[in-house]
């Protein structure tokens, strides 16, 4: 796992929820992509945005680990 | 707007079709879908986006969205949008279509010809397949395949059965990539840890593990399908030299579909062999610890018992001296001193038999305190 892999686990632990424009615009499009389809996190909907929340994996997985 | 298409793909182990008279709940899910939503807050951002979603009798998918209000009724749903029934297949397959709509902003919650709310596949999804092996929320956020095109379902290689394998190939190949960083971590944190005691509980790899089982069972429905011609890795028609591309992807995706499994099965069989290892070992260490502490105490209860025994003499020596000076100034009866004198034998009797026992790791308190 590299840096920009483990800074991006750290975001989306400390950050917990947001919209999905926003968390596109830190990680990246690419691991955005990973994280949705290992089901770290979850997408929903506003009236008006895409949402995103940390699923228990995505906050497993960062505590297992110890990476905060 | 053209009218859309899409075919959600309903995971299935049995070969049989989709028992749409009976779906899971009563056929009727209700939720807030917005993950940025504050109680009270009625900005089109963060108010709660409740929507009711209803399997109804005709197979079609009703979908409502309750008024932004504080009104808790719940019966306060504005009707959104139908998904019609068009068809459906026994590999898992189900078709409908709908007429696009958007609630509020082009970015927002929508269907359209390039939009069908993950959200809303999940609850459709749960209507008809129960979720296995993994909790309801860490399923994976699939994309429907869409459409303003024709789409048959039942056509050998159809665009739709591309687009779930596609996505399959995708989500086990980074399964696999993210349980192989699980597990190099995990072994370097346990090498690291100074604590040869400690025990930790990794559950997340063994998640990922059945997930990954999980859905390599499903995907088989799809793989092994009569429709599934092309992604195969038994393909002779083509090689390194051909120019066709689509095939050679398509022999690529069928390698990495089930190479990828036979790749988690060899991490999960290094977890099970490094980490449990390294756990057992700390078990026992610990266990070699608790016996020596035990063994220590028991040595240092027997020296205790040691030293009541000196006491109870010193006190009995005492006892009788008083009664000698007793007898001496009292007129107690011959009787009672020989009462006095049985007690005080029997007592350093017990004091003996005790010690005797405490050689061997007990000290009978309560049968001297009785007398």
């Amino acid at each position: 796992m590299n840096e920009q892999q483990t800074d991006a686990l750290i975001s989306i632990y400390k950050t917990k929820k947001g919209y999905i424009k926003d968390l596109r615009n830190t990680i990246g499009d690419s691991l955005l992509s990973e994280f949705i389809s290992v089901g770290f996190i979850i997408c929903g909907y506003s009236r008006t945005d895409k949402t995103w929340r940390l699923s228990d994996l995505g906050r497993g997985y960062v505590e297992e680990l110890q990476l905060v | 707007m053209s009218k859309c298409y899409v075919v959600l793909w309903i995971p299935t182990v049995n070969h049989i079709p989709i028992n749409f008279d009976s779906p899971n709940f009563d056929g009727i899910c209700r939720i807030d879908i917005n993950d940025m939503s504050k109680s009270g807050d009625m900005s089109d951002r963060q108010a709660p986006l409740e929507v009711k979603v209803v399997a109804a009798e005709n197979r079609n998918i009703e979908i409502s969205v309750k008024r932004k209000s504080d009104d808790r009724d719940n019966e306060n749903y504005k009707h959104f949008i139908t998904l019609k029934y068009e068809d459906s297949s026994r590999n898992g397959m189900v078709k409908y279509s709908y007429e696009p709509a958007t609630l509020s902003s082009d970015s927002g919650f929508r269907f359209d010809e390039c939009t069908f709310p993950e959200a809303i596949y999940h609850i459709i999804k749960g209507f008809y397949h129960t979720h296995e092996f993994h909790e309801d929320e860490n399923d994976s956020s699939q994309k429907a395949y869409i459409t303003t095109g024709r789409i048959n379902i039942h056509e050998k290689n159809n665009d739709a059965l591309r687009h779930y394998l596609s996505n399959h190939e995708t989500t086990i190949l980074n399964l696999v990539k993210w349980g192989k960083y699980f597990l190099r971590k995990a072994i370097d944190l346990e090498k690291q840890s100074e604590d040869n005691t400690s025990v930790t509980i990794y559950s997340i790899f063994p998640k990922m593990y059945v997930m990954a089982m999980g859905y390599n069972a499903y995907i088989h429905s799809l793989y092994h399908s009569i429709y599934n011609e092309e992604c195969k890795v038994s393909r002779t028609d083509v090689d390194h030299d051909s120019e066709n591309e689509i095939a050679k992807s398509m022999r690529r995706r069928a390698f990495n579909i089930e190479n990828s499994i036979r790749y988690f099965n060899v991490l999960k069989t290094l977890f099970d062999s490094r980490i449990q290892e390294t756990n057992t070992n700390s078990i026992l260490k610990k266990a070699e610890e608790n016996i020596q502490v035990a063994t220590d105490n028991l040595k240092s209860s027997i020296r205790s018992s040691r030293n009541s025994t000196i006491l109870a003499y010193i006190s009995i020596i005492v006892g009788v001296v008083s009664i000698v000076i007793s007898l001496y100034i009292s007129n107690y009866s011959s009787q009672e001193l020989n009462d006095a004198k049985n007690e005080l034998v029997n007592t350093m009797n017990e004091i003996k038999a005790s010690t005797t026992a405490s050689t061997t790791g007990y000290l009978d308190v309560h049968s001297i305190n009785k007398r």
